[in-house]
């Protein structure tokens, strides 16, 4: 059953060209830059995170986006939870990795602040078309009259959710995937698996030091970019079927859909910074995309707690999960 | 088997149907009313596309949309306008169609390739669907209907579309099909009617007014059926139902309750009696409705 429902959008020449239009466009991005040289000799490597005080950061933020009292002290906070994390860096002496050399900073941020961003984007703008697709399709060609009043019956609900969840997933897997097989290619990777990710050679995303919540190396912090960004991917496909359950016309689907999308990324916006309001508002599957360069970090000035992009997966997938099994049971009861 | 006790369906405030009630055991069943009457809403209540707001559906006793796989299993519908897969083959349709009704993958291709035969596209099987002429599409659909041999077969007006040729064949399939299952139609043609049904269903102001035999509702009409070539006399003393040219004349046909000898006594007027027809009953009973 599940097959026939995947053979219906797999077989869409449409997905088909955006999937390799992805697969273009990331291979541009990444085979296309030359790596800057080094003039001279690098560096030294220094225990940057030794005797590093992380309410620094806490001030630098406030100073700069003139923070209100109640958002200064959740950004304190959270940076005097950063501090143990700092500490165990330094006692380990992370920031002594070599990583990729002096090229870290720059394949660092090409790879985890521009390219993996850019997939994850693209395998969640995927896996959101297959699901409005997948949902959509009988009403689109107006066979749900003929296929509901059969032995499976409104159980096709179910079945098309699955298709849904399994070729989004498999889409974004194919995307993330050769991606990532693409970075392997262009760059040496091979002595770099074992060094932590907060190497000094590695200036971060933001100019500030790259602080991870828990000791990660390259390939264990790959590992888990990935996997949030499969969560992500999963969050929007929950949307694509809760959508297009809620909104039968197809087309009418794909607007509710962008517009709620685009509200849900701007509408936070407008609340203050470094507020919980802002925090839980920049969870959205949107927002999380957003802040995918600071995945597994301390984040930016919005991001007030620890691991905040888990939290936003969990809480994201939560909510979506219940308003797909409200779709569900509507469907169940709707007149058709 | 399957009966209806006192259903209602309203749409929002509208209401479409009130206090249906209805049993049907083996045999053809057409529902004959004018647009909007409410054929398709009966027809997808019992199709469980949509729910009755008061009363309850019963097969053998039981509610239809608790029995549900179950009942869904026996029945099988043809949609007013339904959808396909332009780029599928018929073949390919009603095999992926065979497949959400559970039916397994060697009688699929069996009983597809029969059907493909009963319904005449054969030679068009394996061709799109998208250069397909409506009265084709409505073939495939009548075909799709019968794939699980249904012991309930609901078909909204069928013949809609179809060429007399393949009416003829319809109607051929339905007599044959009819031995033990119930089969419900609507339709507005009526030959159809006169052909296969056993039995024919009225509505009007959203009851049911007429439940019986065709010869039974025919001979509502008994004895109040006539024809001139005098167009004023049927003005005068009846309904008009239809016109008609012969030889050069123009016949005129329709219902009168005042005594006939009056009106063919008139010098120079000719009138005289018909046997009605299931038309007439039609146009008499719904002559209000615009
Ligand atoms: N989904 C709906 N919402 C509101 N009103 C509806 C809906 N479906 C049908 N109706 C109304 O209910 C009445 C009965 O419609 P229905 O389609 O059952 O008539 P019908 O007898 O099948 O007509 P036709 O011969 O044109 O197919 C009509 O007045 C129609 O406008
Ligand atoms: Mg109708």
């Amino acid at each position: 059953m599940i097959r026939l429902e995947l053979r219906k959008v797999l077989a869409t020449p449409a997905i088909w060209t955006v999937v390799l239009g992805s697969l273009l466009l990331n291979a541009l991005i990444i085979f296309i830059p030359t790596d800057p040289t080094w003039p001279g000799d690098p560096p030294e490597t220094e225990n940057v995170f030794e005797r590093f005080d992380a309410q620094f950061i806490a001030d630098m933020y406030i100073a700069q986006n003139n923070l209100s009292e109640s958002a200064a002290e959740n950004v304190r906070t959270l940076y005097g939870r950063v501090q143990p994390v700092v500490d165990e860096s330094a006692k380990h002496a992370d920031a002594l990795s070599p990583y990729l050399g002096f090229l870290t900073g720059w394949v660092h941020r090409q790879v985890f602040g521009l390219i993996m961003p850019i997939a994850v984007g693209e395998a969640s703008l995927l896996a959101l078309t297959m699901s409005l697709m997948c949902m959509g399709h009988e009403v689109a060609h107006d066979t749900e009259k003929v296929l509901i009043p059969t032995v499976t019956g409104r159980a096709l609900w179910r079945v098309k959710a699955l298709a849904s969840a399994t070729s989004g997933l498999a889409l974004g897997c194919l995307v993330m995937g050769t991606t990532v097989g693409f970075v392997l290619v262009h760059w040496d990777f091979s002595q770099a698996w074992d060094s932590f990710v907060s190497s000094s050679f590695n200036h971060g995303v933001g100019g500030k030091l790259f602080i991870t919540w828990d000791r990660l190396t390259v390939a264990t912090y790959l590992l888990e970019y990935l996997a949030v960004g499969l969560g992500v991917v999963g969050c929007f496909i929950l949307l694509g079927i809760v959508m297009a359950t809620f909104v039968r016309n197809p087309w009418a689907a794909i607007v509710t859909t962008v517009v709620t999308i685009i509200l849900l990324g701007v509408g936070p916006r407008l609340l203050p910074q470094a507020s919980v309001a802002r925090a839980i508002g920049e969870s959205s599957p949107l927002g999380l995309l957003l802040s995918s360069p600071q995945w597994l970090t301390d984040g930016d000035v919005n991001a007030i707690w620890p691991h905040f992009e888990t939290w936003g997966v969990l809480g994201s997938v939560l909510i979506l999960v219940v308003l797909t099994l409200v779709a569900g049971c509507r469907y169940a009861k709707a007149e058709l | 088997m399957l009966s209806l006790h006192n259903v209602t369906k309203n749409y929002g405030t509208f209401e479409a149907l009130r206090n249906v009630t209805l049993d049907f055991t083996p045999g053809v069943y057409a529902l004959l009313a004018p647009n909007g009457a409410g054929k398709t809403t009966l027809i997808k209540m019992l199709a469980t596309l949509i729910f009755p707001t008061r009363g309850e559906i019963l097969w053998n006793g039981d509610d239809i949309v608790a029995l549900g796989a179950a009942y869904r299993d026996i029945l099988g519908y043809l949609p007013q306008d339904f959808g396909y897969y332009k780029n599928h083959s018929p073949r390919q349709f009603l095999l992926y169609l065979a497949a959400i009704k559970a039916v397994g993958r060697e009688t699929a291709k069996r009983r597809v390739g029969e059907l493909l035969e009963t319904v005449g596209l054969a030679d068009v099987a394996d061709k799109k669907m998208r250069a397909f002429s409506g009265g084709m599409v409505q073939r495939v659909g009548i075909a799709q209907a019968l794939l699980n041999e249904p012991q309930l077969l609901i078909l909204d007006e069928p013949t809609a579309g179809l060429d007399p040729k393949e009416r003829v064949r319809f109607r051929n399939l339905i007599s044959t099909l009819s031995k033990d299952r119930i089969v419900i139609l609507s339709t507005h043609i009526v030959s159809d009617i006169e052909t296969v049904a056993n039995h024919v269903i009225m509505v009007q102001d959203r009851h049911i007014i007429a439940n019986a035999a065709p010869a039974q509702i025919v001979s509502l009409l008994e004895g109040r059926v006539w024809e001139t070539d005098d167009m004023a006399v049927a003005g005068k003393s009846g309904l008009v139902l239809t016109e008609r040219q012969e030889n050069g004349a123009t016949i005129t046909r329709f219902v009168s309750d005042s005594t006939a000898p009056q009106m063919v006594s008139a010098p120079g007027r000719r009138v005289w009696p018909v046997a009605p027809n299931l038309e007439d009953v039609f146009l008499h009973t719904y002559r209000d409705e615009a």
